[in-house]
């Protein structure tokens, strides 16, 4: 499905008059510019400066606005942590954040490489996370972020994204997306996609609970699942420390489950750069390296 | 002949800008040289002959947009 964040989000601005959105120098590459041209009143440039960016969000969100600032993932939390923390969720003012290139969807290294996003923005008060999967999820992230109370992080998928899910009644929530009794995985975001093509090769025992939100996790649905494995696997893209890895394990050691946990995800170093799956196979992230540490 | 293309970066690319054009039609080149500069997601990237020869055809022009996967220069072995 051909740019669904620009859908979405133009489809909800015809329903809201609240909604703004704000880009910071990267209009062409994050999908807004249906938006600009849709709605060029509700639309601001701001130029290379995320930092600013955040601080007009919550200036806008305190005079009534729903503002969305789009950028990519390593602009908007490593650039932008303190103008996010105290501008977007400190107080009454909420915005969304819509964040491109997570994780090691980008060729380059470090420069763009959101691996800690999560991590991050898990970390802030109140702040929603939120990593979708596919082009049915980041459709629906977008309705699900405008209903919050609070401000959201939105990991942003674009181009032609694949369509794993069925929109058809659709509702944005942790679920098991494959059912097995022998192998488990946890997922989140691109992970997910990444732990079926797993589990299709590990075959019919393998299980997969998906979980779009980060922040907060479903953790009955992630106590529920790990209750019935001695070992559970997390797939994610992004940073083995911080994001869902540590989401489940904080839902295990709570509840007392004695289940280990196995990470998988970018280790504690840059990934390469190179295409996604020179990457993920480096990394041992592909459906084969999956599936063995699975086991 | 043999086509240069924009290559499928990153999962997300779509499009890029050309910054610059470093052939000519008639130029030789060797395997390896830059051919085309483009720049995309706020990076540059130097895109290369895959053989040598001599090119017979360039198909982009600066400061233009090109989408994945169109080819930018025609060369011949």
């Amino acid at each position: 499905m051909d740019a669904p964040f620009a859908t979405a989000l133009v489809d909800l601005a015809r329903r809201r008059e609240d909604i703004v959105v704000l880009s910071a120098d990267l209009s062409k590459y994050t999908d807004v510019l249906p938006f600009a041209e849709a709605f060029p009143n509700r639309f601001f440039q701001v130029g290379m400066a995320e930092a600013n960016m955040m601080g007009i969000a919550g200036g806008l969100a305190k005079v009534g606005f729903l503002p969305i600032a789009v950028t990519y993932g390593v602009f908007a939390t490593r650039r932008a942590y303190d103008q996010v923390a105290m501008a977007l969720s400190t107080g009454a003012s909420r915005g969304i954040i819509v964040a491109f290139l997570p994780g090691i969807t980008t060729p380059f290294r470090a420069t763009h490489q959101a691996i800690d996003d999560l991590a991050l923005m898990r970390a802030l008060a109140g702040m929603t996370v939120v990593d979708p999967a596919d082009a049915t999820e980041m459709a629906a992230a977008v309705e699900f972020a405008a209903a919050q109370t609070g401000s959201v992080y939105v990991r942003g998928l674009r181009g032609s994204v694949a369509q794993v899910f069925d929109p058809n009644g659709f509702e944005l929530r942790a679920r098991e997306v494959r059912g097995g009794d022998e192998v488990g995985l946890i997922s989140t975001g691109l992970g997910t996609q990444w732990a079926l093509e797993a589990a299709d090769m590990i075959g019919p025992g393998a299980a997969v609970l998906h979980c779009p939100v980060v922040k907060p996790v479903d953790a009955a649905a992630i106590a529920r699942f790990c209750r019935r494995f001695a070992k559970i696997t997390t797939v994610e893209n992004h940073s083995v420390i911080g994001g869902l890895a540590a989401a489940v394990a904080e839902v295990v050691t709570h509840e007392g489950i004695g289940t280990r946990i196995e990470r998988l995800g970018i280790p504690d170093r840059w990934a390469p750069a190179g295409s996604l799956d020179y990457i993920r196979g480096e990394l041992g992230l592909d459906a084969a390296g999956i599936a063995r540490a699975a086991r | 002949m043999i086509d240069v293309q924009i290559p499928k970066m990153g999962m997300s690319t779509v499009e890029v800008d050309v910054i610059r054009v470093h052939v000519a039609p008639g130029q030789r080149v060797a395997k390896g040289d830059v051919v085309v500069e483009i720049e995309s997601e706020k990076a540059n990237y130097e895109i290369e002959a895959d053989a040598d020869g001599t090119v017979v055809e360039v198909l982009v022009s600066e400061g233009e947009e090109a989408k994945v996967g169109d080819v930018v220069v025609r060369i011949e072995p």
